[in-house]
């Protein structure tokens, strides 16, 4: 059985729910008029297309790596699971820069650094500190009881 | 009705066990969702009231005045509204992965006020991954879409802040009841062995977030450069030691630096101007140091020297005490940001300059030559390079 949820409903719920859709149409008529056919296809194809890819893509892969990290020494599983997190999360907030798409020879001040050694050096100092906390509590397991 | 086969059966059992595990821990619960709800809402908040502000100023409409004062107000908005965006992405994914075993509750709709809730969660989550998702992309000018990114990025924002009352009103009993017994969560939080603490999760995601803003918000304030790894600009990597957005075509370079070069001033002038180059530097000339700030969030300081707009307005005949909008027209014919508007304020603002040398030398192609608009408080974008003319209106 699931956790019992609190139940819906009341003033404030439809008050908030009637203000909040009626903003959410007035936004999608006011977005479906300022754009062209073509370009409202392509802004509602990349707006479903962001919901899809959390909610098939990537939150089904965070579900699977989790399972498949059960394996994992109790001493190390929680390390192991953060510095996969952040490093999951540090790709793919690095993506527009690692992509490099918005380089131009004609102007090289857009994505003036080296940002594939800037994030390989973050993710070795992430694993740096995953190693050494699994370290830790390892050392700290092993010692006698107090 | 036939019941299903005895596999399906496992699997459905299996992946309910699985729910209710999540659900049983402390990072899918509700104190978690709460307190990582309440951080998104106020980061959203932020972005949403930085990013309206921003849209009023490149689109003035009669009601609002953005004033030329203080210098650094658009540097210090625009710059916030990026660095929030950037440290909500840890946020969010966060917060729909402590939530998203309520995906899977069955039955998924308990009653009508339950089903509206459920729908305006679509809107929610889209918009939400979409605005950072192009807010990123955008600042690092990958354009990977079909559409103008201002336009579909202001009104995606109002559709999400919409979704985001309603789910506020929706979620507003459940937040409270979860927050009002902290010490008994707390203890849950600590008490639980086998998966993530609650206190180990949040502080994860808000070092997550510290890290982000470090390695990007150099962009924008100066001193913390160095640590910008993943910033998509370094405020000081540019030519004359300056970022620059639009580069000039092979032709408009070649119409830059002809001879037959002229900036006009005309419109309700007693006596319109034509004015070479050479003309603009024999009239006095006036320093300030002011920043270019970026729509995109990376802004830098410069010293500016150049003419100021007043002190043309003055040849041109327009007398101090009229009112004027001055409009700022572009050599750049073919771009979206080819005009700008000077409210009588900026036009009047001693600092506001068309400015000849930028950093103690003259302007670099790149920035603008042989003329450029700077003035205080203002976007980049209205900053308008290779100017041809300024345009007076009375008011």
């Amino acid at each position: 059985m699931t956790t019992p949820e609190l139940a819906t409903g009341g003033r404030l719920f439809w008050a908030s729910a009637t203000v909040g859709a009626a903003t959410c149409a007035i936004a999608v008529y006011n977005l479906a008029r300022s754009v062209r056919p073509h370009s409202l296809v392509s802004a509602v194809s990349f707006l479903g297309g962001a919901g899809v890819a959390h909610d098939f893509v990537w939150a089904p892969a965070v579900v699977l790596v989790g399972f498949a990290s059960r394996r994992l020494p109790e001493v190390a599983r929680r390390p192991v699971r953060m510095g996969l997190a952040v490093s999951a999360v540090t790709l793919l907030f690095v993506i527009p820069e690692l992509h490099g798409r918005g380089r131009h020879p004609r102007n090289p001040t857009v994505l003036p650094l080296d940002y594939a050694r800037n994030v390989t050096a973050t993710l070795l100092a992430v694993w740096c500190i995953v190693v050494v906390t699994v370290v830790v509590r390892r050392v700290r397991r092993g010692a006698p009881a107090q | 009705m036939t019941p299903p086969p005895p596999v399906l059966a496992h699997a459905r059992q299996l992946g309910r066990d699985a729910r209710d595990r999540a659900l049983s821990e402390p990072v899918h619960d509700e104190r978690t969702a709460a307190l990582l709800g309440i951080a998104l809402g106020v980061s959203f908040l932020v972005c949403f009231l930085t990013g309206v502000t921003s849209h009023l100023i490149q689109n003035p409409t009669s009601w609002f005045h953005w004033p030329a004062r203080p210098v650094g107000l658009y540097r210090l908005l625009q710059g916030v509204h990026v660095a929030t965006g950037l440290a909500t992405v840890p946020l969010l994914l966060a917060k729909l992965w402590s939530v998203f075993p309520n995906l899977f509750r069955w039955p998924p709709v308990t009653s009508l006020a339950h089903a509206v809730e459920r729908l305006m969660l679509v809107p929610l989550v889209c918009g939400s991954v979409f605005m950072l998702f192009s807010g990123a992309a955008n600042i690092a000018q990958w354009y990977p879409w079909h559409f103008a990114f201002p336009v579909v990025h202001y009104w995606v924002a109002w559709m999400t802040m919409g979704a985001l009352v309603a789910h506020v009103g929706a979620k507003f009993a459940t937040t409270r009841a979860a927050l009002a017994h902290a010490a008994a969560a707390d203890e849950i939080g600590v008490a639980a062995r086998d998966g993530m603490t609650r206190r180990g999760f949040l502080a994860g995601v808000g070092a997550t977030a510290a890290f982000f803003t470090f390695a990007t918000v150099g962009q924008t304030f100066r001193p913390l450069r160095r640590l910008a790894v993943f910033a998509p600009r370094r405020p000081d990597i540019g030519p004359q030691g300056l970022p620059v957005n639009g580069t000039p075509s092979l032709q408009l370079a070649q119409r830059a630096r002809s001879a037959d070069y002229r900036l006009s001033v005309v419109g309700d002038v007693a006596e319109p101007l034509s004015l070479r180059r050479a003309d603009l530097e024999a009239m006095r000339q006036h320093q300030a140091i002011l920043p270019i700030a970026c729509v995109e969030g990376w802004s830098a300081d410069a010293h500016w020297r150049g003419v100021p707009v007043r002190d043309l307005l003055h040849r041109a005949g327009v007398p101090a005490h009229v009112a004027v909008e001055v409009v700022v027209d572009s050599m750049q014919h073919d771009s979206h940001y080819r005009r700008s508007l000077l409210s009588n304020g900026q036009a009047r603002d001693s600092d506001t300059l068309i400015a000849l040398e930028l950093n103690g030398a003259p302007l670099h192609m790149d920035h603008g030559y042989p003329c450029r608009l700077i003035g205080p408080n203002r976007p980049g974008v209205q900053q308008t390079k290779w100017v041809e003319s300024l345009t007076v209106h009375r008011v």
